[in-house]
Parts: C-alpha cells; sequence; structure tokens
C-alpha cells in the first residue's frame, strides 16, 4: 500500500511539472559573424553552404515555470547532409555549419525529448 | 610645434599603425578566441614565396594547405574543416569548392573553440613572373639566357591565390626554348637556345596559360654551359647535372 501510494504521488507531481513547463519555441541569437548574410528566426534558419555560425539558443516555456540550466538542451540535424551541429564549451550555445545546398530540419531536445524541428534552407555560397 | 600637437600625432600614427595590419583582424578567429595561423604545404604555394605565409585573401579550389590554431594559454586545440564538402582533411587540408570555407578550431571533445572563414576560388589566371619584377604576359631572351619564372594563381577579381597546386611547365618548341627544372614546381628555369618565336606553356590545375616568348641571337648549343645548371639544382637537385660552371657564370650576366 505504502510503495503503491509512492507510485501514485511521482505520477502526480510529474504531470504537475509537465503542465508547469510547456515548449513553447526556441529563441536563437546569432554569436558570430559568418561572411555571408545569416537568417535565424525560432519558426527558419536560413545558411549558406560551407560557412559556419555560432547561435545562442533559448528554449522558451509557455507553462508557469521557465527552463534553466538543469534542463538538458540538444539540437541535432535530421539530415547531416545538409547541415551539421557542433556543440561548444557552453552548453546553450551551437555551431550550425551549411554542408551542402538543400533543405533539412534542425531537431530540438529538451531532455532527451524532441519538441519540433525547424525549417533549416542551405543557399549555394556567392562566388566571386 | 607645441606637445599637444605632437601627442595628436602620436594618437594618430598609432591608429594607422592597427589599421594598416590587416593580418591582425585577418588571422583572428570569428570568436576572437585565438589565431588561425595559415601554413604552406608543399613547394608550390605562392603565399611562402617570400618566407613565413601571411594569412591568403583566398585559396585557390583543388590547393593544399594547412591551417592551426594558437591560444595563449591551455591546450592547443586542433583545427577541422566544418564542412567535408568544402575542405577535405587528409594530413593537410583541400579546398574542394569556390564559396567561404569555414574551419573550426575543437578541443578533445569536439568542441568548438573557435570559428574561421577563408575565401575559396577557381582560378581564372596564371600570370607568370621573374624575381622582383611585375606578372609578364610575353617574353624577350636572347640565345642563351637563362631566367627563372614563377607562376602565380589568380582569381577573377585578382586576388592572389594561395595553396599548393600542381604545375606542369612545358616548351612549345624544345630546340628553341628549354625547360631545365623539374616541370611539376611553380618556378622553372628556362632557357634560349635558338632564335624565334615560341612559347612557354603552363598548366595549373585545369588553367592552362601559353606565354609566347621571342628569342634572338645565334643559336647556341643545348648542353653548352651555363650556370643553369647550379641555379636548378636549388629547385631541384637532380636537375642540370651537366652543365659546365664557367660558362655558366658567363651567361649569369644579370639576365635574371
Amino acid at each position: 500500500m505504502k510503495r503503491a501510494g509512492l507510485a501514485l504521488g511521482m505520477f502526480v507531481c510529474a504531470a504537475c511539472a509537465d503542465e508547469r513547463l510547456v515548449y513553447a519555441g526556441l529563441d536563437l541569437d546569432v554569436q558570430s559573424s559568418p561572411p555571408s548574410p545569416v537568417s535565424v528566426e525560432p519558426d527558419r534558419i536560413e545558411l549558406v553552404a560551407g560557412e559556419a555560425v555560432m547561435v545562442m539558443a533559448t528554449p522558451r516555456s509557455s507553462g508557469e515555470l521557465d527552463y534553466n540550466d538543469r534542463d538538458l538542451l540538444a539540437l541535432r540535424a535530421q539530415n547531416p547532409g545538409f547541415l551539421d551541429v557542433y556543440s561548444t564549451e557552453d552548453d546553450r550555445e551551437f555551431v550550425l555549419v551549411g554542408v551542402d545546398v538543400g533543405e533539412t530540419c534542425l531537431e530540438v531536445h529538451i531532455n532527451r525529448h524532441r519538441e519540433e524541428c525547424i525549417p533549416v534552407y542551405v543557399r549555394e555560397p556567392a562566388t566571386e | 610645434m607645441n606637445i599637444r600637437r605632437l601627442r595628436l600625432l602620436l594618437v594618430l600614427g598609432l591608429m594607422a599603425c592597427e589599421e594598416g595590419d590587416p593580418d591582425v583582424t585577418r588571422e583572428r578567429g570569428d570568436l576572437g578566441r585565438g589565431k588561425f595561423i595559415y601554413e604552406c604545404l608543399g613547394q608550390t604555394d605562392a603565399a611562402c614565396e617570400q618566407g613565413p605565409a601571411e594569412f591568403p585573401q583566398a585559396i585557390a579550389v583543388d590547393a593544399r594547405f594547412w591551417m592551426r590554431f594558437a591560444v595563449e594559454r591551455g591546450p592547443t586545440p586542433a583545427v577541422i574543416p566544418a564542412a567535408q564538402t568544402f575542405v577535405q582533411a587528409h594530413g593537410g587540408f583541400t579546398a574542394l569548392r569556390a564559396g567561404e570555407l569555414a574551419l573550426l578550431a575543437v578541443n578533445g571533445n569536439l568542441e568548438v573553440i573557435d570559428i574561421k572563414h577563408v575565401r575559396s576560388a577557381q582560378v581564372s589566371e596564371v600570370r607568370v613572373q621573374r624575381e622582383g619584377s611585375l606578372p609578364q604576359s610575353e617574353l624577350e631572351l636572347n640565345t642563351g639566357e637563362s631566367v627563372e619564372l614563377r607562376a602565380v594563381p589568380f582569381d577573377a577579381l585578382g586576388v592572389p591565390l594561395a595553396g599548393a597546386l600542381d604545375y606542369t611547365w612545358s616548351s612549345k618548341d624544345h630546340a628553341a626554348l628549354k625547360v631545365e627544372t623539374l616541370p611539376d614546381l611553380n618556378r622553372v628555369l628556362v632557357r634560349a637556345l635558338r632564335a624565334g618565336d615560341t612559347s612557354l606553356e603552363v598548366v595549373v590545375g585545369k588553367h592552362a596559360l601559353s606565354l609566347p616568348v621571342h628569342v634572338q641571337g645565334a643559336d647556341v648549343e643545348e648542353d653548352a654551359g651555363s650556370d643553369a645548371g647550379e641555379d636548378a639544382g636549388d629547385l631541384a637537385p637532380d636537375a642540370g647535372a651537366d652543365t659546365g660552371d664557367d660558362a655558366g657564370r658567363e651567361s649569369d650576366g644579370g639576365n635574371v
């Protein structure tokens, strides 16, 4: 009986936390100056093939709680043939690299749960 | 001149020095955490003709080069290509495509410390120059005269391109103009043997240049001595061993 009560309590707490922390998007701030203009928005990213840009990623919550440093954030390219993502020494900073011309999306994982996939467009580099 | 004016001139002078040293800013990574240092990989990199390479404005497509990252303290990060579709790593780097090539300085966990972009462009033109002179599109030689020439690749904007490339030199008329060194360097020693018009051909990657050569004077024997052999020896140890020293000194008379 005691064990069942404990399990029920844990389930209720988890449900509460889920309601209080609701993923509402990812804010991306450009931290470096690549040679060609890039567009980094919460719902769309445009890069140039061959170039790299560092971004600061901050997940937004629409619940009662905000994400904090203990929430594990990971960004992954859905198709590494077009986009590559490197981590940095800062858990919230990432380097996005345009690998080749094409379209893919950037998977946002928080606490090992996939929240969304932001469309990424990789453009042809300007030559001469 | 009063002290205030002197001070103003000093400040302006210092500002001019800072602006006039583009390498300081060119070498620095995008994140400002260290310096990316360009190094030549092979003898045919035009960036290293005058000693240690300055950070290049651009690198030729298909050219080989090396880049390292220097930090003031702590372990030295490695440099890796950001996109292997643009830069191939194989002990050195090879620029594969035109564009801005991103290189990353990374720590042992492959975490990015700094970023550097360097422009890569197709070779659009190859100019040939004698040492200490401007690139030439035509050569005038006297028979018996030897000149050392250097090929310099440029992009379509007229920017000299760094990186080691493969060169192939040849003479259109071997009886009139002899290529005396190993032909796969970006430098070559040519010797005029017979009066007339011919051309020197140089191929760099996919780009070929034909340089008209006008030779005048009395014909000379192909193996009549010149110090071409000695000069050639500087470029390629096996070349020119059959040339005589004495005659060579005579023919060296200020031609190069």
